[in-house]
C-alpha cells in the first residue's frame, strides 16, 4: 500500500486539517453512533442483496424477479447512510485507513461490486422490464447475482478485519 | 462457572491464536447481515414494501435466516468463552443476550401466524383457478398484529446490533 498512501498523502493531510477531523477525533460518541448507523445500513444492503440476487440465482420461484427489484431503492439508501458514515470513519483517522491493507481491498471490491451492479441493471434488469422474459432463465442473470453475493460478502469481510490486518 | 470456561484449552487457544479471534469475529459478522437483513425484508415487507409481490415466497428465506443463526450462536459461543468472565458481567451483553432470545421468539410467531398462513393461502389460489392466477394474488390480507410483530421483530434485532456494536466499542479500542 505504499504506492497508495503516496497517492493520498495530500488528500490525508487535507482531511487531518479539517473541522471533521477534529470533531471526529474529539467525540467519541460520534464515532460509535457512525458504526452504529453503519451496522444498520449494512444489515439492510446485504438483506435486500440476498433477496435479489438469491433470486437470480434460481431460489425462491414464488417471488417474481420483476417485483423483488423494487428492494434496490432499499439498498441504494442503505448504501448511501454507510458511505456517508464510512467517510466520518477515514476523516477520524485517514492514515489508518489509508496505509491498511483490508481497507484497500474493501474499496476494490466495492468498486467492483458497483461495476457488477451496473451490468445487472443494463444486462439483465433492462431487457426483462422490455419484455424480455428469456433473460431470466440465462446464464448471465446467475453470473451476476453469484458475483454480487461474493463481493459484498468479501466488502463484509475485509470491513470486519481493518483492526487485524 | 465462567472462570473456568475463560481457562479451558478451548478458550486459551482463541485468545493466543493470532487468527482465531478475528475469523470466528468475521464469521459472527457474516452471519449477522443475514440475519439481522433477511428479518428486515421479511418485516418491510410484512409491512408492505414492496407491495404485490408473493408474501408466501418470503417463508423461503427461512431456512438460510435459521442456518445463519447456527453460524451465529458457534461463533457467538466461542467468541464468548475467549472472555466469559467480564462478558457475563458486562451489562450491554446481557441486554443483547436477551434481545436475541426474545429477536427468535418474535420472529417464529412470524413464521407460523403470518407466512405459513400466506402460503396456505396463496396455494390454495392456484389450486381453485387451476394454476392459472399469479401466485400472490391470494388476497391474503395482512393483520394489524402482523403489521406489530413485523416492527417489532426489526427493532428487536437492532438494538441487538447496535448493542453488540457498543460492546465492541467497549471492549476494544476503535480502528
Amino acid at each position: 500500500m505504499d504506492g497508495a498512501i503516496m497517492i493520498l498523502q495530500p488528500l490525508a493531510a487535507w482531511i487531518r486539517a479539517s473541522d471533521l477531523h477534529r470533531f471526529m477525533a474529539d467525540n467519541p460518541i460520534a464515532f460509535t453512533a457512525c458504526e452504529t448507523l453503519h451496522f444498520m445500513g449494512l444489515t439492510i444492503l446485504f438483506g435486500a442483496l440476498m433477496v435479489i440476487d438469491l433470486r437470480g440465482m434460481g431460489l425462491f420461484k414464488r417471488l417474481s424477479l420483476l417485483e423483488v427489484h423494487k428492494l434496490v431503492p432499499f439498498a441504494i439508501g442503505a448504501f448511501l447512510v454507510n458511505l456517508v458514515t464510512g467517510i466520518m470513519f477515514i476523516f477520524s483517522n485517514p492514515y489508518a485507513y489509508f496505509d491498511n491493507k483490508a481497507f484497500g481491498l474493501k474499496m476494490l471490491l466495492v468498486l467492483l461490486a458497483g461495476l457488477n451492479a451496473l451490468l445487472f441493471e443494463v444486462k439483465v434488469h433492462r431487457p426483462l422490464a422490455a419484455g424480455n422474459l428469456a433473460i431470466e432463465t440465462g446464464t448471465l442473470v446467475k453470473v451476476s447475482s453469484a458475483l454480487s453475493l461474493a463481493f459484498w460478502a468479501g466488502v463484509l469481510i475485509f470491513g470486519r478485519l481493518i483492526p487485524y490486518l | 462457572m465462567f472462570e473456568w470456561l475463560q481457562n479451558t484449552g478451548l478458550a486459551m487457544w482463541i485468545n493466543i491464536s493470532p487468527w482465531a479471534y478475528p475469523t470466528f469475529l468475521t464469521a459472527h459478522g457474516l452471519g449477522m447481515a443475514v440475519v439481522v437483513g433477511l428479518t428486515a425484508m421479511i418485516s418491510l415487507r410484512i409491512l408492505g414494501f414492496p407491495g404485490h409481490v408473493s408474501l408466501g415466497g418470503y417463508r423461503g428465506l427461512m431456512p438460510i435466516l435459521a442456518g445463519a443463526f447456527c453460524v451465529n450462536a458457534a461463533s457467538g459461543a466461542l467468541l464468548f468463552v475467549s472472555d466469559a468472565v467480564s462478558l457475563s458481567q458486562n451489562l450491554s451483553f446481557q441486554i443483547k443476550m436477551a434481545s436475541v432470545v426474545v429477536g427468535i421468539v418474535v420472529l417464529w410467531a412470524i413464521d407460523r401466524r403470518v407466512l405459513k398462513p400466506a402460503v396456505e393461502a396463496e396455494d390454495a389460489v392456484a389450486v381453485s383457478a387451476d394454476g392459472t392466477a399469479a401466485l400472490g394474488a391470494s388476497g391474503f390480507q395482512v393483520s394489524a398484529s402482523a403489521k406489530a410483530l413485523a416492527l417489532a421483530s426489526i427493532l428487536i434485532w437492532w438494538l441487538s446490533v447496535i448493542v453488540s456494536g457498543r460492546l465492541v466499542a467497549y471492549l476494544s479500542p476503535g480502528a
